[in-house]
């Protein structure tokens, strides 16, 4: 029976993305679920603007508001996107 | 424009939304969800998320965010209209699900205002409920900022509904 180190990390361990430093090596199901993320978030975004300017009198709040959400969604997007190799 | 359409002559006299406080503090935890795993990520591994880590936290982050700008989209979508003939009461739980109701003001029989707890007569908030006459229902809205001065104004608004109606009563000779 060949040796084994008690200590050693499993050999799938090496598989995962790192977590803590580098970056992330997308492969093809990571970069689905985040074209699918991007597409819920187009499809929440348009469905929202509606509500915001179909039932008007809202549009003077409506205008700034969905202009917060695409600043902030696209920052927060594009900091998680800095983290793909 | 908010969903129906005003009669000839109709008049929108207010638009009454919960308290602004009130949105806040339902904002605060998603504020502080949104922050916590930044925040976790830097103070256990001393450095900014970096790789899969900035992958995860900006993810959760946008989820996140899109759950609070749905909760300030519903708040402004959910409102009461208090025009020169009626109130207009326009619920939306979700985006799908969109309920309006009307009762006319010279059906109004009672409106009162219920001011209850340390934290909403500090920040000036209460329950404004409106029993109508013949029908027998009862609209209730929580949160109303200044629920006196709505009162006042609904009753001032039923006033001059009477008035003008015992006035032309009056001019035809009845």
């Amino acid at each position: 029976m060949p040796a084994q180190n008690p200590i050693a990390a499993p050999d799938w361990l090496g598989s995962l993305p790192s977590l803590s430093a580098g970056s992330l090596n997308l492969g093809g199901a990571e970069s689905l679920l985040i074209l699918a993320l991007f597409l819920a978030w187009v499809v929440y975004t348009a469905v929202a603007a509606y509500h915001w300017v179909a039932y008007g009198g809202y549009t003077h709040r409506g205008v700034p508001a969905l202009a917060v959400h695409i600043v902030l969604s696209v920052g927060f997007f594009l900091y998680a996107v800095g983290g793909i190799h | 424009m908010h969903g129906f359409e005003l009669e000839q002559g109709e008049q929108i006299t207010m638009v009454v939304r919960r308290h602004w406080a009130l949105l806040a503090l339902r904002l605060l935890p998603d504020i502080l969800l949104l922050a916590a795993p930044f925040v976790l990520v830097t103070s256990f591994t001393g450095a900014a998320p970096a790789g899969g880590a900035r992958v995860i936290v900006g993810l959760w982050m946008l989820c996140l965010w899109v759950m609070m700008f749905s909760r300030v989209t519903l708040y402004y979508l959910n409102a009461w209209v208090i025009t020169s003939s009626r109130i207009i009461d326009i619920r939306q739980p979700t985006f799908f699900r969109r309920e309006i109701s009307s009762f006319l003001l010279d059906r109004v029989q009672d409106v009162t205002t219920t001011v209850d707890g340390l934290f909403a007569t500090w920040i000036g908030f209460g329950t404004l409920s409106v029993e109508t006459a013949g029908m027998g229902d009862k609209f209730m809205m929580t949160g109303v900022p200044s629920p006196a001065s709505v009162r006042d104004l609904i009753m001032r608004e039923v006033t001059e509904l009477h008035g003008g109606a015992a006035a032309s009563a009056h001019a035809d000779g009845v």
